[in-house]
Parts: structure tokens; sequence; C-alpha cells
């Protein structure tokens, strides 16, 4: 469905952005309030374009509506549901990662290694693929429950221990 | 079907019950266990694979969610593993094919490319396949429809193993049912197989088999003491029937009588001893199935015999005494009184008849020689009656004739005269024919030497008869000597040689035999005692007679002589003779061969013969007149007018008296005045005999002459020499009245000779 060879890589990026938030538990609570927008935060350079704002108008995710924002670790990070890290911003990532620890906030990276690095998952491209990596252990951490359908998809799974 | 089943053998029906029951048991086994797991199967199946479609589309959602489609066909591959999966696909929300896989070895099948988004769950069980759509749902948010198709192929086969199975199973049964039935038949049939030969050989006639009785026992044990019992009773019931059956041929075989009986169809079925005898077939078993024409029946009597048992077997009503002929085996003929009666079925049908008789043979030749002698009696008196009236106008009439014949001189009328006188004669001879036959004319009881008749009969006829004709003698009787009147006898063989010559026209030999005869013993169908009998035969060798002709033989006036030439008085006479002198006479003849006449006499032994005829030569009328007064009796007019006449030409004073009582009045008067009494024996009131005695007492030395019309040669001689009563025959002829008149005058008086209550019955007619 978001796998299709013929489409833009970020639009299936996007469709598999939806479904990973559509897939991981947030910790309990979290989405007690209806009135309040699921919040996908870009850190970095928008690489989706206008197609991730589109989808997010169509779309809701556990229940909620779907707001697109730029990331900015200064401000307050905890109105964040999830943080999608561009591939430019690897400096950034501790950084990041350090300001976002013990939230319940789901980080997303577009780059390989950078969930070895303690974000949550991390898509790569295997085989003209793009598939992604789960760092089970910092997920785990930070409150998300991951489920075994997700984590069978992942080509990676690190678990705190190094695999 | 049922009443064929019924026909077969006790094995075959085993065999087949065992086979039936056996499938139906089966069969029956096979449909419900085939019905309960197809149910089962089913039921089975379809929860297995809507378990395993949720399971897929639950754990597919993420394969569906992210695009991982080899993934998911990894994942649908691993459905196979359940054998009643064929394929299954994913498709999108939009529902369009996402991911689609067929089980290895099956044909392919194009699959849908495209369904309805909103497909709900559905489960499609048909005939052999089974179609499951099942929405695939993660977080309540729908990603797509999983599709799954089983087929039934599988449990299909594991059917298709039963009914082979249950095939295997008949079969198997089959081959089994064979040797059961093997021992079925050992242990059921055989007991009855060998019963039945029992049975059939008690039928065949074998009495003495009997069954062997089981010991465990059962139907079959029963069954055999049954049969022994009903043997028991047959062979106790044969018996009796077969002793009944000697009994009843032991009764029929020594009643004197003939038995048998016959079918509807007059075939012999049994007949008894005396009837197979009569038969001549030997033992009597040999008289079934035969007919009468079988038997020696004469032709004529088959019919009658037939008629007879159709008559029987028709009305149904039994026929008793019928007199009928029959021949027998040994070709005597013999008559049977014969009864017939209908022999009846259960339903009363008639069958057939049962016949018996008794030979009456004795008694039918008894029958008809007394019918025979009672009809020559009734002729006998009748002819007696008639000779004795007609010879009283016999003597009117040639006494004025021979009157006539005295007064007359003219030749013509003395002719006319002599006429009359002769044809008086003739009549007189014929008279005396008849009356011999009659037997009114008594014998006179003297020895004959009948040889010495047979002689002078034969001379006689030599000299008499046509030239051809021979006359032989066979006198072989040593004593020829018989009691009897001569003259009677030797008329008696004169016409016997007249009856002979007149059946040899064209000559011929008659052969005069004698010989003697002794019957020992009283005899049924002989009128003899017993005692010696002179036989004499009289045999020529003419044209015979036939039976009929020989049945009416000695009856008066029968003859088959041409008309004037013969009486058929002749034989009548000789029989009247023969029967008077106490003997016999019968014919036998066969028509061409000839004729013997057969007589028996009673012989007079010892006795010396009288061989004076008692024929007196008759002088001729004398010149000399008479003297005397007759007294004379009659009550025919005719005859004393004539008598008187006659009396008074020759010279006698005659006083006329028609009845008894007138003349002994007349006598009374002066019994001295009448030198002699003429006096007729037969007259009304008061008979001749009376008027006799009357006069003897009056006068008992008065001379008497007795007149009748019953002429008897030897009534006269035995009158005249033991009672001096002279005897003259009517008619008479003037000199013989003459004649014995003067005898009678010239004998002495003899007044005592007549005894007191002797009257002259012998000269009354019998």
């Amino acid at each position: 469905m978001v796998s299709g060879g013929g489409f833009p890589e970020y639009q299936v990026k996007a469709e598999m952005l939806f479904r990973i938030a559509e897939f991981v538990d947030w910790p309990s609570g979290t989405f007690s309030r209806q009135d309040k927008p699921f919040v996908i935060g870009i850190a970095g350079k928008d690489p989706f374009g206008p197609y991730l704002t589109g989808k997010a108008k169509t779309q809701k995710i556990h229940g909620a509506c779907v707001e697109i924002r730029a990331f900015d670790p200064e401000a307050a990070s905890g109105s964040f549901h999830l943080v999608f890290i561009s591939e430019h911003e690897r400096e950034r990532v501790p950084l990041l990662l350090k300001k976002i620890a013990r939230l319940p906030i789901l980080s997303v990276s577009d780059g390989e290694g950078f969930s070895h690095d303690g974000v949550h998952i991390g898509f790569l491209t295997v085989d003209e693929r793009i598939r992604f990596n789960i760092n089970l252990s910092t997920a785990t951490q930070s409150g998300f429950v991951v489920p075994a359908n997700l984590l069978r998809l992942a080509a990676r799974v690190y678990r705190g221990d190094g695999t | 079907m049922m009443s064929r089943l019924r026909t077969l053998s006790v094995a075959a029906q085993v065999t087949l019950v065992i086979l039936g029951v056996t499938f139906f048991a089966l069969a029956c086994y096979f449909s419900l266990a085939t019905v309960i797991d197809d149910r089962h199967a089913r039921e089975t199946l379809r929860s297995q694979a809507l378990m395993l479609a949720r399971i897929a589309a639950e754990y597919n959602v993420s394969e569906l969610a992210f695009g991982y489609g080899p993934e998911a066909r990894a994942n649908l591959d691993k459905l196979f593993l359940l054998p009643e999966i064929e394929s299954a696909q994913i498709y999108d929300s939009a529902g369009r094919l996402f991911a689609s896989r067929t089980r290895q070895g099956i044909h392919p099948t194009p699959c849908q490319e495209k369904i309805s988004p909103d497909q709900e769950q559905t489960v499609i069980l048909s005939a052999g396949y089974l179609e499951i759509f099942q929405p695939m749902i993660f977080r309540e948010q729908r990603y797509g429809t999983l599709r799954l198709s089983a087929s039934t192929a599988a449990f299909q086969a594991l059917f298709d193993a039963r009914l082979r199975a249950l095939l295997l199973c008949l079969v198997l049964v089959l081959v089994l049912v064979i040797p059961i039935a093997v021992i079925v038949q050992r242990w059921i049939s055989r007991p009855i197989h060998d019963l039945i030969g029992k049975v059939q050989a008690i039928a065949g006639g074998d009495l003495t088999i009997r069954a062997e009785v089981g010991e465990a026992g059962g139907e079959v044990a029963s069954l055999c003491t049954s049969v022994n019992l009903m043997a028991d009773a047959l062979e106790r019931r044969i018996r009796e029937v077969e002793e009944a059956r000697k009994l009843l041929q032991l009764v029929s075989d020594h009643i004197p009588a003939g038995v048998f009986w016959k079918d509807r169809n007059s075939v012999y079925v049994w007949a008894n001893r005396l009837f197979a005898e009569v038969a001549g077939i030997g033992e009597p078993k040999n008289i079934a199935g035969k007919t009468d024409d079988d038997l020696p029946w004469k032709k004529e009597q088959i019919g009658f015999y037939r008629d007879y048992d159709r008559r029987v077997m028709e009305t149904g009503k039994a026929e008793l005494s019928v007199i009928e002929p029959l021949r027998r085996a040994d070709g005597a003929d013999i008559w049977l009184d014969t009864r017939k009666v209908p022999l009846h079925d259960a339903e009363g049908r008639v069958i057939g008849v049962l016949g018996s008789f008794i030979d009456v043979t004795d008694r039918i030749r008894l029958e008809e020689q007394l019918r025979h002698s009672e009809k020559m009696k009734a002729i006998g008196q009748l002819a007696g009656g008639v000779a004795h009236d007609f010879n009283n106008q016999l003597g009117g009439i040639l006494g004025s004739a021979e009157l006539l014949l005295l007064k007359l001189s003219d030749p013509t009328l003395r002719s006319y005269a002599e006429g009359i006188k002769t044809a008086c004669l003739r009549s007189s001879s014929l008279i005396k024919q008849l009356l011999a036959f009659a037997r009114k004319s008594d014998v006179l009881s003297a020895p004959v030497n009948m040889h010495q008749l047979l002689v002078e009969a034969a001379g006689l006829l030599q000299h008499s008869i046509d030239r051809r004709i021979t006359v032989v003698q066979n006198l072989e009787a040593p004593d020829p000597t018989v009691m009897g009147d001569s003259g009677q006898l030797q008329n008696a063989l004169l016409n016997l040689a007249i009856n002979a010559r007149d059946a040899m026209p064209d000559g011929g030999t008659l052969t005069f035999a004698t010989r003697l005869f002794n019957i020992e013993k009283p005899t049924s169908s002989d009128e003899l005692a017993p005692g010696r009998y002179l036989e004499i035969l009289a045999s020529d060798t003419g044209h015979g007679m036939t039976r009929e002709v020989q049945s009416r033989l000695f009856e008066p006036f029968f003859t088959t002589k041409e008309a004037g030439k013969g009486t058929g008085l002749g034989l009548a006479a000789v029989y009247g003779t023969v029967k008077s002198h106490g003997g016999i006479i019968d014919v036998q003849s066969e028509v061409g061969r000839g004729t013997t006449f057969r007589i028996l006499l009673p012989l007079a032994s010892g006795l010396k013969t009288d061989t004076a005829g008692p024929n007196v030569e008759i002088a001729e009328i004398p010149v000399k007149a008479a003297q005397g007064h007759v007294l004379l009796v009659d009550d025919e007019e005719v005859v004393r007018i004539a008598s008187r006449q006659m009396l008074e030409f020759l010279g006698y004073r005659v006083t006329v008296c028609s009845e008894g009582q007138e003349a002994l009045a007349c006598f009374e008067k002066s019994p001295s005045e009448f030198d002699l009494v003429i006096l007729d024996l037969m007259m009304p009131r008061m008979s001749g005999s009376e008027v006799f005695e009357a006069i003897r007492r009056l006068r008992p030395e008065t001379k008497v002459l007795v007149v009748s019309g019953f002429n008897s040669q030897s009534a006269a001689a035995s009158l005249q020499s033991k009672w001096g009563v002279k005897f003259l025959g009517k008619p008479f002829l003037l000199n013989e009245l003459r004649q014995t008149l003067e005898e009678l005058l010239r004998l002495p008086e003899v007044p005592d000779a007549f005894p007191q209550g002797m009257p002259l019955q012998s000269l009354s007619p019998t």
C-alpha cells in the first residue's frame, strides 16, 4: 500500500509514518482529551512537502486530528506526539534525544544508523524497498508499547543488549 | 419374488438371508457414518477455516498496512499447512487484490481482482467448496479483506475410501457366506434331506424304513418322530387294507357267483376266480385293463353287455335279475342271472359298475322243459277233446255210409258212399294219431321185443320207400324187451321212418340202432328215474332241421311239409307214445348233416314178449243175420242213429237210450231181456262206468261192449281178458261191430268176474 515502487519516496514514508503512529501504543492517558490533536513535529527541513500536510487534514491518528508543526526543541516539547528527524539533522540527534528523553514522543528518523543511536524508529532502504529499524529498548524506556506485528516488519530491532 | 424364494433350497435361502442382512447392516452403518462424518467434517472445516481466516487476517493486517507484499504472500503460503485450504487472497481497503496464493498442484483458478471494499465476513459452503471473506481490521480500522477457499475434496476422498471399504466388506461377506452356507446346509438342511430321502422311500413302498431321531431334539427331531408315526400308521393301515383285500378275494373266490367290476368306460378293473374261469383268463388279476372285446363272448352278447353297463351307469340305478346268455371260454353256452349295481365315488358320481352273476342254465333248461311239457299237456287235452267228439261224429258218418252201401245197388251211388266211407276211415286214422299224442289211448301193457318191431318196420320199409334209401340196423342191446303197446310202438317207429324218408328226397341212409342205457343217479335235466333203459336211435342223413323247427317238432299239426303231404301229427303221436310208455324222446339235428331221434324206454327184463300183434284180420261181413236184444246207450244222436241202424241191419233187436239214467231204468224193468249192452263211456250226468257198475249190480252176467271216442287198443285187450268186457273204439266199421258182438256173445257168462268197487277207471279220460 505504501511500499509501491511507483510512488515518490516521501509519500511512501509519509504513509508509513501514519501507519507506525497508528500501530504504536502511547502510554495510557495520552489521548484522553479528544479535542487535543495528534501533533507531528518535523525536525529540520520538511522533506514531505504538502503531501503530509494534506494527509494530516484527512486522516486521524488514535482518533485525534493530526497537526504538522516544525519541531522546536526549545519550545514546549511536551505538546508533540511524534517527531520526524530529517536526514540532515544527524548532528543534532543526540541533543534532540536528550530533550525528548523520558517524554512520550515517538522519534522517527530518516537515515540509517539513527535508531542504533537511540532514535525509536529509523527508515532505511533495503533492496529498493523502504523499511525501518526499531530501537525497542529506547522505545520501551519512553513508555511506548510496540506491537509484535510491527516488530515483525522491522528490518532490525535493537533491544538494548546491542541486538 | 417371495414364492420364487420359497422354491429355493434351505441352504440357498439361508445364504441369501445372510447376504441380505449383512448388506443391509453394512449399508446402514456406512450411510449413517457418512452422513454424520460429512456433517462433522464440514462443520470442522468451516470452523477451522474461519478460525484460520481470522488469525490470518489479524496476522497479515500489518503486512497489508505497510504494503509488505512478499511477506504477506509468504504468510499466505503457511495457510496451506491445513490440507483443505486451496487458495488465499488479500484485498486492500479499496478492494484491490494485494496478495494471492494458490496451493501447489492445484490448477489456479482465476481469482477476483477486485471485491467490494465493504465485504462483510462471509462463509459460503457449497457442494465441494468453502469460501470465506474475512475483514482485516486493526485498531478498529479496516485495512482490507482476506479471502480463503477450501475444498471438501479431502473428506470426499475419505467417503470414497469408505465406499470402497463397504464394497470390499461385501465381497468378503460373499466369500464368507459360502462356507457359512455349507455349514448351515450341514447343520440344518442335511437332516431334512436325509428325512426327505426316507419319506420318498416310504412313499415308494418300503414301509420298514424309519427316520433316526436326533437326541438333541428340536424341530427336525420332532419332524422325524412325526414321520415315523405316520409310517407306522401307514403300515398298519396298508396291512389292514391288504388283509381286507385278501379276505374280499377269498370270499369272492369261494362264492358260487361270478363277480367283477368295470370302470366308467366298461374296462374291467377286478374279477373273482369264478369269473376268470368262465372268461378263461387264468388268474383273476389278468382281468385288469381288459374289455368285453378281449373276452370269448359272442359279438351280439358283447353289445348287450355294453348296453346293460351304460344303462346302469346313466340311470345310476341297479338292475337285478337280468337273464342273459353267455358263451364260456370252453365254448359252452350258459345262461346267467346277472345283477349290475352302479359304483359311486365320494361325490356321488358314477365311476363304474359292479356286476355279479350266477349260472342258471339248469334252471332255465328245467323251466324250458316244464314249459314244453305243460304246452304238450295242454295241446294233448285239447286234441283229446276234439278227437273224442270228432270220433263220435265219424262213427255216425261211417255207420251211415256203410248202411247206405248195403242198400245201394247203383254203382255211381255206391261209389259216392264208398267215398264217404274212405274219407271217414282216413279221418279216423288221423284222430288215432292225435289221440296217441294226447295219450288218451291207453297203453296196452305187455312185454314187447323192440328188436322184433324194428326188424318188422325195416322189412316193411324196404318195400315201401325210395330204393335210394338204405336202411341199416345196428341192434346192439342185449335185452330189447320193454313193457308197452306193440302196435303204438310200431306206429311210432314207422312214423320216425317216414319222417326220415321225407328228409332224404335224394336218398341216403336210415339207421336204426339200439343199446343199453343206464341212468345211475337222478339228474335234474332228465325226467327219468335211475334204472336200465333201452336206447333206440333213428338217424338219417337228410337235410336236417333248424333250432326253431326242433323246438316245435313234437307239436301237433306242426309240419314243414307241403300242404296235403303231411298232417303234422306223426311226430306228435310218437311223442305221446313214448311218454305214455314212460320214456323220453329227444332230437339232435344239424342243417345239411342229418337228424337223429333218440328214444329211451324203460327195460322190462325177464318178461316174455307178446309176439302176437293186436291186429286181427277182420272177416268179411256174414250173410247170416244175428239174434239178440241189444241195449244201446249213447249220448250222441248221430252215433245212436247209425249204430242202431247197423245193429238192426245185423239182425239185432235194439233198444236205444240217450243217457245213463234212462238206460238203467230201462234195464231195471227186465234185466234178463237184454243179451248185450253197448255202452258209451263219455256221457253227461251219469258216466259210462257208473252205468256199467249199476248194470253189473243188477245182473252181473250181462255182457257189455264199451265204445269210446278215446280209441284204446290196450284198454280193449285188458277189458276183454279180465272182465269179459269188450271195447270198440269209435268210429267202427260194420264188420268190426259184427265181429266184436259175435265174439262177446260167444263168451261164457261169468257172473262174479268183476269185483265190486273196481270201476272202469282205466278207461276214464285222465
